[in-house]
């Protein structure tokens, strides 16, 4: 149970003189249950790779494979796909169209030919995952908060159940705390329905304490995959691609440059303060 | 200006001695516009099948005395003319209106109809206000496609489908499209027009450009040459019946 992506490339407007190369020969296996962070600088391809995973995009060359089926190739039909690849969009708050936060919540899931009580329960139960009380249910989606309303989109897609939830920068434009909730009640998510989850970002100290594997993009390739403290390392050569590796990190390097004896691998603030100040004797 | 003047003067036209005028004027302009011939053709090819269309139903429909016949189709003489005549035309538009996008940009395009139009400002007609409305509807066009595609795409990932099914469905399914699509549009004009007001932007009275639009003696000459050959045209069409 996994996706595989073999050999992806895609363009966009082949052939033509405003051809983009975004993607370039991608290679990726994503397992079951795993929480990975998906980072990169603005325009290294990682909306359109996960737009790939649920068949929205079809890639110029090579294939994509959900459990053994290839996605273009095979009897999976794309309802089926989108129904376990769950793909919420950048600022997915755009979307909402209901009259009603738990209408809108309800599409989806109605979209699958599931029976209407089916449809209620598992809207009911998304929108308590998201953390939205039942006196917002029956209110204009348009009358939310920005933080709310994102939630209520996140909701949305949660509401079909997929075994693959793969989120767009989530936290884009959401303050600290919102920030921190968002990513939190994912985590949360995951090891209550023990899905898979693909958080894209472009900023390491989003994914830092949640993800087990970080696939770092760059210019359409795939420029590092592997757990966070291999990628920290790389600090450096993150750094020319426009990406910063998380503060604790690059303080610990510091330190350590400095002849301080400390675990350069620490990701976590809290063990980062602890290590620090055992540093200077506090 | 020009465009709209030639493109009207193809359809006051009704007859081939009309095109005369209309071909040399027009090679004349795509001379001047120094716009690759290769260019043009390839904008040609994209309405090849309209142009097709065209003339098979023109050739087909027009009724008249029948030239040749076979099962229920038949071939007259008329139908073969107008269906020259039609492709000839759209053609000519074509080429007409491809020069206009190629060599103008949509600032120069609306500046251009600010000046041309100025003298309707004696009446009152906010020449300025309009034109300022068209460049701004024409800046927003690149930017819904691209909206509209991207709504449509979330809403696919939702499970929405926008293909199959009747058209009561279909129509249906466009509700989840439009919903978001227009309070985005909405969302856009309102964010527009307080950048506008908070830069102090206060209509046409007064108003400098940062490149004005300047005739220079050549325009004039243009507008000359365009008078004229409209008059030709008119004046084919009066006389020649
Ligand atoms: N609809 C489109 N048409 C043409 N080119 C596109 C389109 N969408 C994206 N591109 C191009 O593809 C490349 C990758 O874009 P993509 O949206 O995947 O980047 P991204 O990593 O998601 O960036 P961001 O962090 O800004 O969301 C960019 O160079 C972009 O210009
Ligand atoms: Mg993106």
């Amino acid at each position: 149970m996994s996706i595989i992506v073999n050999h992806v490339s895609y363009s966009y407007n082949p052939g033509t003189s405003m051809e983009t190369k975004a993607l370039k020969d991608i290679n990726l296996v994503i397992n079951d249950g795993e929480f990975i962070g998906l980072i990169g600088h603005t325009g290294s391809g990682k909306s359109t790779l996960v737009q790939h995973l649920n068949g929205l995009v079809k890639p110029t060359e090579g294939e994509i494979y959900y459990n053994g089926q290839d996605i273009f190739n095979s009897d999976l039909t794309r309802k089926e796909l989108r129904s376990k690849v769950g793909l919420v969009f950048q600022y997915p708050e755009h979307q909402l169209f209901e009259a009603d936060v738990f209408s809108d919540v309800c599409f989806g899931p109605k979209n699958l030919g599931l029976s209407s009580k089916e449809t209620e329960l598992r809207a009911y139960a998304a929108l308590k995952a998201v953390g939205i009380e039942d006196e917002y249910f029956y209110q204009s989606p348009f009358d939310l908060s920005g933080g709310q309303k994102r939630r209520v989109a996140i909701a949305g897609v949660l509401a079909m159940e997929p075994e693959v939830l793969v989120l767009d920068e989530p936290t884009a434009g959401l303050d600290p705390k919102g920030r921190d909730e968002i990513l939190e009640m994912l985590s949360d998510i995951q090891k209550e329905k023990n899905c898979t989850i693909v958080l894209v970002s472009h900023s390491m100290e989003d994914v830092a304490d949640y993800a087990d594997r970080i696939i770092v993009m760059n210019k359409g390739e795939v420029a590092y995959n592997d757990t966070p403290s291999e990628v920290f390392k790389h600090y450096k050569e993150l750094e020319k691609i426009g990406l910063s590796a998380p503060e604790v990190t690059r303080a610990l390097y510091q330190l350590r440059k400095e002849g301080f004896d400390v675990n350069t691998d620490i990701i976590n603030v809290q063990e980062a303060v602890e290590t620090i100040g055992k540093c200077f004797g506090i | 200006m020009g465009t709209l003047i030639f493109l009207v003067s193809l359809f006051i036209t009704k007859n081939y001695i009309g095109y005369i005028p209309a071909l040399i004027f027009l090679a004349a302009v795509v001379k001047i516009s120094k716009v690759p011939f290769k260019f043009i053709v390839k904008g040609m090819k994209a309405i090849v099948f309209l142009l097709s269309l065209s003339v098979l139903c023109n050739l087909f429909l027009t009724p008249g005395e029948p030239l040749v016949s076979f099962w229920k189709l038949s071939i007259s003489r008329e139908g073969i003319k107008t269906a020259v005549f039609m492709a000839i035309r759209l053609t000519f538009l074509i080429i007409g209106s491809s020069i206009m996008t190629l060599t103008t940009t949509p600032n120069q395009l609306t500046d251009g109809l600010e000046k041309g139009l100025g003298f309707m400002k004696v009446i009152k007609v906010p020449v300025h206000e309009i034109a300022m409305m068209m460049s701004i509807a024409l800046r927003f066009i690149p930017i819904l496609t691209e909206e509209t595609d991207k709504i449509m795409k979330a809403q696919m990932a939702r499970g929405a489908d926008f293909e199959s099914g009747n058209i009561i469905k279909k129509i249906k399914s466009l509700i989840p499209l439009l919903v978001p699509l227009f309070i985005s549009a909405f969302r856009r004009a309102n964010d527009l027009a307080m950048a506008m007001e908070a830069r102090g932007y206060r209509g046409g009275d007064g108003r400098t450009k940062m490149k004005p639009l300047k005739y220079h003696g050549n325009d004039a000459v243009a507008y000359i040459i365009l008078l004229l050959y409209l008059a030709v045209i008119i004046a084919l069409r009066v006389l020649i019946k």
